[in-house]
């Protein structure tokens, strides 16, 4: 076999990849893009209208709603799925309790349920005739109990957020759990040894360590976040009212349901410029921090 | 070396693996295939009858192939619009008469099967079943029975024990709820977690008994409108059955089946709930409670004009792609599937597992199960509406279901929801146009 | 140690505990409940919901089996799932070495290209992708559920590789080139060692995206012979006529392999840096 040169190299590592990547994901999202201008009625193309669809779903107070949801799932996974799995993997790194490998287990396992189960138990728990709810109606005596914040206006996001927390800080406990093993062990005896706390060490040397990654799960949290569907989806379906929707659900609903092609490609168009833009900004946030770790 | 050569054949094997379709086209011993789509889910229940007439036809035309592909719930429409929009869509397929497979039949892909179907055939249906489909008035389906979306179940051994009876109209029903709240029970149990159910059934009910079906198809067509007294009415209803505390505390937040869940265990008395319901209860509930279960209509509102009505809609049948027209074979054998799943053959079947089937047939010689038999008498028994959803554009609908919805959950008022939906109607319904 | 330091770390033990136990708790009640309700009949599930099994029943597993297809669909979810995972782990580790190692200006755009990936949803490019595999003959086949599911794994793989290997140190590799190595050697005999702890992070993450995906493999293909598990399942988990312990049984089928698959991966990407390939 002929010795190929560098750059012949770098395109027979790198093009695998990328030719089924464009040709399966870049190539549609062109098409889409191309769709988003156009009008959709009765099932059919009937015309160009510009930015028309763009503006008719910037101004639609459910679109907001669905936006600001978007906005209380990131917040929840970028502050608080990530610091918790950092948390997870760093208790468990360390050692401390016994049975690690049990816990790990059990921190892991809810990424490997599907959200539709996740969807289907939580609903077996909470919901008017849910175990929880029958309990409380039983040792309150009060019949007429249900869990209020389903239904509330602000809150009824919530229970959505809490149950992604629990979903997916596995995964980010995963990625960190891998990831601490660069650190050599004996960096954290000096440490304990010097009589470092373990506030100081988690900020003096796993937190710099981690940064890349830390960068990295951001990234995913923010992308993952925006585009999140599966697991609203089979909770809530958007309800009630509108109260739970998600942009990807008000996606799915003008393709699927009302037929209009047009409005859906803008929506998923507006999703990723939305993301561009918010991965942009962490990646600044991330360029700053690590100049003062410097 | 022995890990390269393991690979290399992992790979070679896998790849025939990977590139054998999945197609069975191949055509055995001259029998014609026809590849099927349908809305049904073969493990349930629900459609016992639908499995044994499947393996009926199988037996008396073992030369046609069925390659037939199953999916429910939204998935089912997710693809299917995705066939429609490459223009490949399956021989034979679910498809509504009205406009929620209106991707399919709207758009040229589905036969119109007017020419194929004699006055000899049709005159064996209850006429109802040949109301024209789509805008341009044509079959694309024969239904084979019809979707009751109202009906209420009333436990009457509470109400014995409690010494009520069934209501005779709305004031009435309101006036039992102290007593039925003072006992430890719910009075109604509805599950509207998704926002369509009250919509289905009971909101088109409610129209249909205040306005008639005439009212419905002038609003429909702007010779109405939204605004007016019957639907205002209808929708002063159902905010009075919230208001009052009629329905089961978390109605907005308890799915279809937890308020059947609520209503089995026997903590409500009514339930309110599709007709199609009772294959479940068969399966599901002890005799004795069975027995115990009524199966009525909701009762009089105060100034309706028409009474115990209940509401219906042909339901979802079969219909042939376009393109079959081409090839006789094919077109033979669909047609000749269609008119036995809906015909005698497949009426008779269906009927013995309790379904009502559009094909008029002496039901009274088939023995049926305690829930299917009152579902029986009940279609025989109570006068059948319109499905509001069914008529209307379903983005509109949707609308509307989330602002009824708020209202029950205290936000809204009806005068308001109706006049946001004349609007959206007026500026969009493709009924308008 | 001393006596301080003790103390300390007791106290970050009770935290420890709580917080894992907390977690453990909230995890493994309900998957205990879905495992017992799924060998009770419907009715008693609708009755009485908590209730362990008067009289436990296999029934819905039959039922699951004969309807579900379930032996044809788990081969099929282990195919997608392996195949595909395999594919874009190696994909993505070639990719990630040659846009961090290479020096190539392109390489920040081309990963840049990447990551747009990770912002975009299957359902807005179902559609499109529906249309060009039945044009191109890949609607289907195998090859047709394999290949997007490659493309939709590729974005995160990438990110996660690029950041790791990125931390490989160049010593290393300049190393291998000084002893006459061509980059492709490099890429097969050392980024792939030194890349195990990572490499096991994607493929266990691949896997599972891949093995609870559904839309895709419904979408793109037709034919009970072509189902993967979850799109079996769904087709028994219609809105309007549930069936709980027919959908539990058929959930504890295809949550099962998942547990056993993190219990047999588990210790290699725990334990796979032992190797030492990296220690400076």
């Amino acid at each position: 076999m002929p010795r190929l040169n560098k750059r012949s190299s770098y395109y027979v590592l790198l093009l695998p990849a990328l030719l089924i990547y464009l040709a399966i994901i870049i190539f549609p999202i062109f098409m889409s893009l191309g769709l988003s201008f156009t009008e959709w009625r009765r099932f059919r193309m009937t015309g160009f209208i510009g930015l028309g669809n763009y503006m008719d779903i910037l101004s639609d107070p459910v679109f907001h709603r669905s936006l600001w949801n978007n906005i209380q799932i990131m917040l929840i996974s970028v502050l608080g799925q990530i610091p918790l799995g950092i948390l997870l993997a760093y208790l468990l790194h360390r050692k401390w309790v016994k049975g690690t490998k049990f816990f790990e287990f059990m921190i892991f396992l809810p990424i490997t349920i599907s959200s539709v189960v996740i969807a289907l138990l939580w609903n077996r728990v909470f919901s008017p005739v849910g175990i929880y709810t029958t309990f409380v109606r039983m040792i309150t005596s009060n019949p007429d109990y249900v869990v209020r914040i389903f239904e509330s206006e602000k809150f009824a996001m919530l229970p959505v957020l809490v149950v992604l927390l629990w979903q997916h800080t596995s995964l980010y406990m995963v990625i960190f759990l891998a990831n601490l093993q660069r650190i050599p062990s004996s960096v954290f005896e000096a440490a304990v040894i010097d009589g470092a706390k373990e506030t100081t060490i988690i900020t003096k040397i796993v937190l710099p360590a981690l940064s890349p990654v830390i960068f990295t799960c951001s990234v995913l949290a923010i992308s993952g976040s925006l585009k999140s569907f599966d697991l609203v989806y089979a909770m809530t379906a958007g309800g009630p009212v509108n109260y739970t929707y998600v942009m990807a659900l008000y996606l799915y609903q003008h393709t699927f349901t009302f037929h209009n092609y047009g409005k859906g490609s803008a929506v998923s168009i507006i999703i990723v410029i939305l993301s561009v833009g918010l991965i942009s900004l962490v990646r600044g946030i991330y360029a700053k921090a690590q100049k003062k770790f410097e | 070396m022995k890990k390269v050569a393991l690979f290399a054949l992992v790979l070679v094997l896998s790849m025939s693996f990977v590139t054998a379709a999945g197609t069975k086209e191949a055509a055995k011993d001259g029998k014609v295939v026809l590849t099927a789509y349908m809305q049904i889910d073969p493990a349930n229940d629900q459609y016992a009858g639908h499995n044994a007439v499947m393996a009926a036809f199988a037996e008396k035309y073992p030369n046609i192939q069925l390659d037939i592909e199953y999916a429910s719930g939204e998935a089912f429409h997710q693809k299917f619009q995705s066939m429609a929009a490459s223009k490949k869509i399956p021989d034979l397929f679910t498809c509504y008469g009205g406009a929620r497979t209106a991707y399919v039949t709207e758009t040229g892909l589905t036969l119109d099967l007017t020419p194929y179907l004699d006055d000899a055939f049709k005159g064996q249906f209850a006429s109802a079943t040949w109301l024209p489909q789509g805008s341009a008035g044509a079959l694309y389906m024969v239904p084979p029975s019809f979707a009751v979306c109202h009906s209420i179940y009333a436990n009457t051994a509470i109400l014995d024990k409690l010494g009520l009876s069934y209501p005779e109209t709305f004031e009435q029903l309101v006036a039992q709820i102290p007593t039925i709240r003072a006992a430890g029970y719910y009075p109604m149990s509805m599950g509207n977690k998704d926002p369509w159910v009250v919509n289905s059934w009971l909101l088109g009910t409610f129209i249909e008994r205040f306005g008639g079906r005439e009212w419905i198809l002038k609003a429909a067509k702007g010779e109405a409108s939204f605004t007016d007294a019957p639907f205002v009415k209808a929708l002063e209803v159902i905010q009075a059955m919230s208001k009052e505390g009629l329905f089961s505390p978390g109605v907005n937040q308890m799915s279809n089946t937890e308020a059947d869940q609520e209503f089995y265990q026997q903590k409500s008395v009514y339930l309110i709930d599709a007709a199609w319901r009772t294959s479940a209860m068969d399966s599901q509930l002890p005799e004795a409670q069975r027995k115990a279960i009524d199966m009525r209509v909701f009762p009089a509102l105060p100034g309706e004009k028409y009474h115990n009505t209940s509401s219906a809609v042909a339901s979802e049948g079969f219909g042939i792609a376009k393109a079959v027209e081409k090839d006789q074979a094919k077109l033979d054998a669909a047609l000749a599937f269609v008119k036995f799943y809906a015909g005698e053959e497949g009426a008779s079947i269906r009927a013995q597992f309790g379904e009502v089937p559009s094909y008029n047939l002496d039901l009274n010689k088939f023995a049926v199960d305690v829930m299917q038999g009152k579902f029986v008498e009940f279609s025989a028994t109570y006068p059948m509406g319109y499905v509001f959803d069914s008529i209307m554009d379903g983005e509109g609908v949707n609308l509307l279901n989330t602002d009824l919805q708020a209202m029950m959950m205290g936000n809204g008022n009806p005068k308001d929801i109706a006049a946001k939906y004349e609007a959206w109607v007026a500026k969009n319904d493709s009924n308008r146009d | 140690m001393s006596g301080r330091t003790q103390t300390i770390s007791r106290s970050w033990t009770i935290v420890s505990y709580i917080l894992l136990i907390l977690f453990t708790l909230v995890t493994i009640l309900p998957v205990v409940w879905m495992l017992y309700s799924s060998f009770k009949p419907m009715g008693e599930i609708m009755l009485h919901p908590l209730r362990l099994p008067t009289a436990p029943t296999w029934e819905n597993y039959q039922k699951a089996f004969k309807y579900g297809n379930l032996v044809v669909s788990f081969l099929n979810s282990i195919f997608y799932s392996g195949l595909s995972t395999v594919s874009t782990v190696l994909l993505a580790l070639a990719a990630g070495f040659a846009l961090t190692k290479f020096g190539f200006k392109s390489s920040s755009v081309y990963f840049s290209l990447f990551t747009l990936g990770l912002l975009i949803t299957v359902n807005s490019v179902i559609t499109p992708l529906f249309i060009m595999e039945t044009s191109v003959g890949l609607y289907n086949t195998r090859l047709g559920v394999i290949l997007p599911y490659i493309a939709f794994g590729l974005p995160m793989a990438v990110l996660l590789s690029t950041s790791y290997i990125r931390g490989v140190p160049d010593a290393l590799i300049e190393a291998a080139v000084i002893d006459g190595a061509s980059y492709i050697q490099i890429f097969w005999k050392i980024i792939l060692i030194v890349s195990t702890p990572v490499l096991a992070t994607m493929a266990i993450l691949n896997f599972l995206g891949n093995w609870n995906e559904f839309l895709m493999v419904f979408t793109l293909t037709s034919g009970e012979n072509m189902r993967s598990l979850p799109v079996s399942i769904n087709s028994f988990a219609g809105r309007l006529n549930e069936d709980y312990g027919l959908q539990f049984a058929a959930l504890v089928v295809g949550t099962i392999p998942m547990f056993i698959l993190y219990l047999v991966a588990h210790e290699s990407v725990i334990k796979g840096f032992g190797e030492g390939a990296l220690k400076e």
